[in-house]
């Protein structure tokens, strides 16, 4: 539906995005997660034209690009991106955003009862939005989303200032969309979050994605412990090579490869240290990220 | 999509403060002009006809001998001043009387031909300041040429609508209105920066998106100047009654001056001053392009629309900046611009072709800058490839 092939951006002597490439399809959520400044908001700025990459293109239904007008207005009918709450209009009502995003893309507003009942937005949705709090901005401009419709729907910071509840909502509603065939990206803090609904997480660091984690695929199982750094410096170089320890905190050891006596001999020595945190599973989105941007291997 | 797209930028525009502002200022700009001017001492065809008697008193005592005395020409300009007196002085005579309408008619047209001719002749021995100037000749010959084929009433305190308006118009007309514009359009673009995430992806094209920008800014400058004439028009009915509007007023047009009623005027006017919006409009929505910034687009329309003020004041005349002067709309329909430039040319349908294709060119430039964005990226991402 979507591809990306070589994309690259600098600004002057800062390569934001490094030759990056990604194929999505529809009906997929995906989750990009990485700190602040890591080039999240630039791919999705490349993907929807606001920003016109040094290198590479973007390809959308293995046909339009953004090489002629017609074709870029192609892409934005089925291609819609997640509001900045500042940019709101505070004079206009939160019905004006929602009528305005619903007309653009869908040319209607019948299904705007739906959405502001769903989301819970009946009670405050007529008044200005100068006068809403950033929850009810951060609802709002999700609603948007889901008042455009479109097949293609890029979400950067979707739950930003929500509190649990409002989390809970979004990611039910992000499903529902999915079900819908979707093709959604999405952008979070919340990593466990990401968890629920995404299929892929894409992790970007110095510009490329340094690791794709397949969801809804069975992953490789690790032996998980917290433990110190004195006692992993006494442990290191007992460990297997390939053991990853996250965060000055987290200790990983594979378990693809090892018989089971080995298994068992592991876990044995490693409940001396801790008895209490020791876990058998795959690494998810949390500990992903903290391996690839706290980790100290 | 398009017509819910113009009802959201309505939306906005109507929200706007600083534009209902401006179009409080232009709302209020004719009544008031009206009422100021209603408080100050008009001119009637009385007093106008006594200040001319006066002058030719003036004149025959100071001169009267000389020219009498004179050669052969300074005498027959002396004929021509004594017949010029004789008819000021009956018209008045017929002011006085109330018997104005055909009579008073003859004798200006009389005494205009006389003028004329004494034009012809140089008014020998006739010091400059009693010289009555030929357009202003003219221009009168046209007033009671369409007094005479339309057979209007005339009484001594006619015609004194026609300068609240004409002067009102003329006091906006030129740099006044386009900076109203300029400052009214300042952020007709750059306003969407400070909503870039909820404006920049709508399945809209360029061209599209800044000719509805273009039209409500158009609309709401037109409904306010709209406004700001019918307050002017309740005022001044007030004053004079309904029946001004059918007045006489001369306009330039096909290279000499004629008469039209006031109503036409306003309408002249009108659609100069829609004109000249469009130009201005499309003009700021480049500027914004260029500059992104609301101060550069005033300062930079406006500078301008300056220049060929600046360098006829340096005593450059470049004709290639004389559409930028047709922006004073009533210097052009007054005939004070075509004398100006030196160009009898221009006239009302003249500079609105030229505003036209100010316009035209405008949207040129700006459907040409649209589509070189787009073949600069391909080239730029060829070349990098």
């Amino acid at each position: 539906m979507i591809e990306l092939k070589n994309i690259s951006v600098a600004f002057k002597d800062k390569v934001v995005l490094d030759n990056l490439s990604l194929t999505a399809n529809k009906g997929e959520i995906i989750g990009l997660a990485a700190p602040n400044g890591t080039g999240k908001t630039t791919l999705f700025n490349v993907m929807a034209n606001f920003l016109k990459p040094t290198n590479g293109e973007v390809t959308f239904n293995d046909k339009y690009g953004f090489n002629t007008e017609k074709d870029k207005l192609y892409i934005h009918k089925h291609m819609s991106t997640f509001p900045d709450q500042d940019d709101l209009f505070d004079e206009l009502s939160g019905v004006d955003h929602l009528k305005l995003y619903g007309n653009m893309w869908k040319g209607s507003t019948k299904h705007l009862p739906g959405i502001i009942e769903r989301l819970k937005m009946g009670d405050y949705v007529k008044r200005k939005v100068g006068t809403y709090s950033l929850g009810m901005r951060q609802r709002l401009c999700f609603a948007m989303m889901a008042a455009a419709d479109t097949p293609i729907m890029l979400m950067d910071e979707v739950m930003n200032g929500l509190d649990f509840s409002n989390v809970a909502l979004i990611s039910d509603y992000l499903l529902d969309m999915k079900k819908e065939d979707k093709l959604i990206f999405v952008s979070s803090h919340l990593l466990e979050n990401l968890d629920l609904y995404a299929d892929r997480v894409l992790f970007l660091k110095e510009g490329k994605i340094v690791q794709q984690q397949m969801l809804n695929e069975k992953n490789e199982s690790f032996i998980k412990i917290v433990i110190s750094s004195d006692e992993y410096e006494q442990l290191r170089y007992a460990l297997p090579d390939d053991h990853i320890y996250i965060a000055k905190r987290l200790l990983c050891i594979p378990l693809a490869g090892m018989s089971i006596p080995e298994q068992i001999k592991w876990i044995e020595r490693l409940l001396v240290l801790n008895d209490e945190e020791l876990t058998i599973g795959a690494l998810g989105t949390v500990e992903y990220y903290e391996k690839h941007y706290h980790s100290t291997d | 999509m398009l017509w819910r797209y113009f009802l959201f930028e309505s939306k906005i525009i109507l929200k706007n403060r600083k534009n209902w502002f401006l179009g409080i200022v232009i709302m209020l700009f004719f009544p008031l002009f009206i009422v100021y001017t209603n408080q100050t001492p008009a001119e009637n065809l009385r007093d106008l006809k006594g200040a001319e008697a006066n002058s030719n008193s003036i004149l025959f005592k100071s001169y009267g001998d000389d020219l009498q005395e004179g050669d052969a020409e300074k005498q027959a300009m002396y004929e021509i001043l004594t017949r010029q007196s004789t008819l000021v002085n009956f018209q008045r005579f017929y002011i006085m009387e109330g018997e104005v309408t055909e009579d008073y008619v003859a004798n200006g047209l009389e005494l205009n031909e006389l003028r004329l001719k004494a034009h012809e002749l140089g008014y020998p021995g006739v010091p400059q300041h009693f010289i009555v100037p030929k357009e202003e000749i003219l221009k009168e010959d046209a007033l009671l040429r369409f007094i005479q084929k339309e057979k209007l009433e005339l009484d001594s305190n006619k015609f004194l609508a026609e300068p609240h308006y004409a002067s009102a118009l003329a006091l906006l007309s030129g740099l006044p209105f386009i900076f109203f514009v300029l400052i009214s359009s300042s952020e007709i673009i750059v306003y969407e920066q400070r909503h870039q995430t909820v404006m920049s992806g709508f399945p809209i094209s360029f061209m599209n998106k800044i000719n509805i920008k273009v039209l409500i800014h158009f609309i709401q400058t037109m409904v306010f100047l709209i406004a700001g004439l019918l307050f002017g028009h309740y005022f001044l009915s007030k004053e004079f009654g309904t029946g001004y509007l059918t007045d006489p007023i001369v306009i330039y047009r096909n290279g000499g001056y004629e008469a039209v009623i006031i109503f036409d005027y306003l309408l002249y006017a009108l659609a100069a001053l829609a004109a000249i919006t469009l130009v201005v409009l499309y003009l700021s929505i480049l500027l914004n392009i260029l500059f992104k910034n609301a101060f550069a687009n005033v300062l930079v329309g406006f500078s301008l629309f300056l220049v060929p003020n600046l360098l006829l004041v340096w005593g450059v005349n470049f004709s290639v900046f004389h559409p930028l002067k047709y922006i004073d709309f009533s210097s052009v329909l007054s005939g004070a611009l075509a004398k100006q430039l030196e160009n009898a040319q221009i006239d009302f349908w003249y500079s609105i072709l030229w505003l036209v294709v100010l316009c035209a060119l405008l949207i040129i430039v700006l459907f040409a800058k649209n589509k070189i964005s787009y073949r600069q990226t391909q080239r730029t991402l060829s070349r990098s490839v």
